[in-house]
């Protein structure tokens, strides 16, 4: 079953965004005078935070609490979202010079991915509306975005929205993920 | 290109003489594949020189 999105947008950033284009800062280094920016650029992550954590966020740095910054965030969590193709080729970050497992998709590796019954991945099919191809999230590679430029990245490239239910789904299992208990090998 | 633009270049084009290969042409998909790819992530590395425009002595 396709995923349902919303495709209008809010003001503020919100869980389960789907968001073009977003940079991650790898590093920052200053060695003899020289400045160097390593930065990664995702073509498409999913916002993971709590959506009423982003919403009091938002209400805070525009109403004014009282000179109260109590809920303000420092960052906001976002996993990469990539397309199903290039997963299941294990070519999905070739471009970083890193080779990943590739998943056999008629196998039941691939059947596993589709079901969402593989606790790492997060399948998503996007309506036709969206444009977007089948694509997997991977919780493992989460990573945090300022709170402004997560703003700013919405506002100039924003893709869809998950619809609520969809995006709570994605929500329990990225918490089962991370919460998981680590086995010894 | 949707399946409109896609049946009108259809039409225009169709000749008695190939007229199989077309129809074989207009049963495959009529979606841009093209515009419906993510790419994959790509590093960049910038360089700078950092200069210091006030020396501090002032």
């Amino acid at each position: 079953m396709a995923t349902q999105v919303i495709l209008d947008r809010k003001p503020r950033v919100a869980q389960g965004d789907v968001i073009r284009e977003v940079e991650f800062i790898e590093f920052v280094t200053e060695q003899a005078g020289t400045l160097e920016i390593s930065k990664i650029i995702f073509p498409l992550v999913v916002v993971l935070t709590q959506d009423c954590d982003l919403e009091q966020d938002f209400r805070f740095r525009n109403e004014g609490q009282a000179g109260s910054h109590d809920k303000y965030l420092f960052s906001v969590l976002v996993a990469p979202v990539y397309n199903l193709d290039h997963m299941c080729a294990g070519e999905h970050l070739s471009e970083l010079n890193m080779s990943m497992q590739s998943i056999s998709r008629k196998k039941t590796p691939g059947s596993f991915l589709r079901n969402n019954e593989w606790p790492r991945y997060h399948f998503i099919e996007f309506p036709e509306s969206t444009r977007l191809p089948p694509s997997v999230v991977d919780f493992k590679h989460y990573f945090s975005l300022n709170v402004q430029y997560a703003r700013t990245a919405k506002q100039t490239r924003f893709a869809c929205s998950l619809a609520p239910l969809f995006r709570d789904d994605l929500s329990h299992r990225f918490a089962s993920y991370l919460s998981r208990i680590g086995l010894p090998e | 290109m949707g399946r409109d633009d896609f049946s009108s270049e259809y039409v225009s084009s169709t000749s008695t003489s190939d007229v199989h290969s077309k129809v074989k042409q207009a049963s495959e998909p009529e979606i841009d594949l093209s515009k419906y790819e993510i790419g994959k992530p790509r590093r960049v590395l910038i360089r700078a020189k950092v200069t210091h425009g006030d020396s501090g002595n002032s």
